[in-house]
């Protein structure tokens, strides 16, 4: 489905550059009313219905729950590439693509550190991820 | 609130159709689930069309009007894997409350004209924009399962090889043909651990149930499959972190239909539930009860759940064999268990079978388990 419309997913930012070390990270947000986490940032919180969502900076290293070597992948990404799920110290969970040259090195629930990448692009060309995760 | 059961079925072969339009495809099957019904076609209140829609919006009045049935409510219902499952819930909620007395749920879809669709395609979706086809997600799962439980990829792969053994002799099948654990294990890889024959099939197809209020059901029909109780839910929007080995909205589906059945999965003879990949059988088989986590394999190894068993699964052969063309899914299932309940399983009846149970999930949206879950308890 390459004609498929990838619009900003999130009209906050969720790579930011941390002022402080100068590096990449990622940021969720944090519901002020209820404390309820998400990533990526939203405006709305699913839980209590505020509006009141703060910026929440994430670590940079989370655990790996689970991977797939994608040998064909999403048509609008293309492939192959190596999806998944990264549990953060913050209580979120994220969707991503993990840097490895070799899949076999992975294993469930190793430490994984987030590597701002060249971004992946599909086959119009059009950026579809800007960064990822590696051991 | 009035009882409701099963009085047609519709079925045909799923499978590559290219040759044929959704409507050439689907008519059919609907004219055969009346015929069987035993009513006029005049006598159906209300119609659901269970579509992800491969042929455009409006399926249901393109597939009605063939046969001259519009007139009345028509529904189009999207809600992906589990779209004709709903259908059929509908059509059993309508006669419940009265506003008609025979129902009619369709299920159609073209997976080979548009490629499989199970997943929001907007955009928006986080997982789905940076590339979880759905593949993937059963293949996360199934790593995640192996790695808890020490299942090894021999054991996942002969799920399949029970699939296909009993696909092969299932009419309506799109695969027809057993296959060897060693042909499984050396299949193309897709997504790993996941290869070629853990998968389900990309399919055309469509299946059709009529379903009456008891009464008009007892008059027209000699053998009519009640529904027990119907169960439909979204799953739990979950930005944390969540067991993906065992799948929340199957599990709290399955509660409450046991609940509302007033039965457990001890009573049931036999279940068609949604295998698209082989990891399916294990995990689906633990959240519904028929098993302890961890311990679906042990119904496979010891053969409990193929023909014969204690409690099939997939007497059809499931996804894996007959298909997977998405929107009518469920209600294939439902055709499949009406009949063996009625002994009309043909090569694969389940002797003396009278309680049966189908589930059928549905769609990948972030953060949830799936975007809906479908169940049934069927019994004569
Ligand atoms: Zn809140």
């Amino acid at each position: 489905m390459s004609d498929v419309e990838i619009p900003p997913l999130s009209d906050q930012p969720y790579l930011i550059d941390d002022p402080e070390d100068d590096r990449p990270r990622l940021q969720g947000c944090e519901c002020a009313d209820c404390g309820k986490r998400v990533f990526p940032p939203v405006a709305v919180c699913p839980e209590c219905l505020g509006e009141n969502m703060e910026p929440l900076p994430l670590s940079r290293e989370g655990l790996l729950y689970s991977y797939t070597a994608f040998e064909q992948g999403a048509r609008w990404v293309g492939g192959p590439y190596i999806a998944a799920y990264i549990d953060m110290p913050e209580g979120v969970r994220i969707f991503t693509h993990i840097d490895v040259d070799d899949p076999g090195r992975l294993t469930c629930d190793m430490p994984v550190i987030l590597r701002v990448t060249e971004p992946v692009v599909n086959a119009d060309g059009r950026e579809v991820l800007k960064f990822k995760f590696a051991p | 609130m009035r009882d409701v059961s099963i009085i047609g079925t519709g079925m045909m072969r799923f499978g590559k159709h290219l040759d044929k339009g959704l409507v050439e495809l689907a008519w059919p099957v609907v004219k055969e689930a009346i015929a069987e019904a035993g009513v006029e076609k005049e006598d159906i209140g209300i119609a659901f069309c269970g579509t992800v829609g491969s042929a455009g919006i409006m399926a249901g009045q393109s597939i009605l009007k063939t046969l001259g049935m519009t007139g009345i409510p028509i529904a189009n219902v999207e809600g992906a894997c589990s779209s004709s499952g709903i259908a059929v819930r509908l059509a059993w909620m309508a006669i419940r409350a009265g506003e008609c007395d025979v129902a009619l749920a369709i299920g159609a879809d073209k997976m080979n004209r548009t490629g499989p669709r199970h997943a929001p395609d907007h955009g928006e979706d986080w997982d789905m924009a940076y590339g979880l086809a759905m593949h993937g997600l059963y293949a996360m799962r199934a790593r995640r399962y192996m790695n808890d439980y020490g299942i090894t990829e021999e054991q996942l792969s002969s799920v399949s090889v029970k699939a296909h053994k009993l696909g092969a002799k299932n009419e309506f099948a799109h695969i027809q043909k057993e296959v060897t654990l060693e042909e499984v294990m050396t299949s193309r890889m897709i997504a790993d651990p996941l290869r070629l024959w853990h998968c389900c099939p990309v399919s055309d197809g469509a299946a059709a149930v009529v379903l009456a209020a008891d009464d008009v059901a007892k008059k027209v029909c000699d053998k009519p499959v009640k529904i027990v109780a119907s169960v439909q839910h979204s799953g739990k929007y979950m930005t944390g972190f969540r067991d993906m080995t065992m799948p929340e909205v199957t599990q709290r589906t399955a509660k409450e239909i046991y609940e509302k059945a007033g039965l457990g999965p001890e009573d049931l003879d036999l279940v068609e539930f949604h295998d698209a990949f082989t990891i399916n059988e294990l995990m689906y088989a633990d959240a519904i009860g028929l098993s302890k986590p961890g311990e679906g394999v042990r119904l496979l190894e010891e053969g409990e759940s193929t023909v014969g068993g204690r409690i099939p699964i997939n007497p059809s052969g499931g996804l894996l064999s007959r298909g997977h063309p998405i929107g009518p899914t469920g209600a294939a299932q439902i055709v499949e268990v009406t009949r063996q309940l009625q002994g009309r399983g043909g090569a694969r009846q389940v002797e003396g079978a009278k309680v049966g149970l189908t589930h059928v999930t549905g769609g990948g949206v972030s953060g949830l388990d799936h975007g809906a879950c479908t169940m049934h308890v069927l019994a004569v």
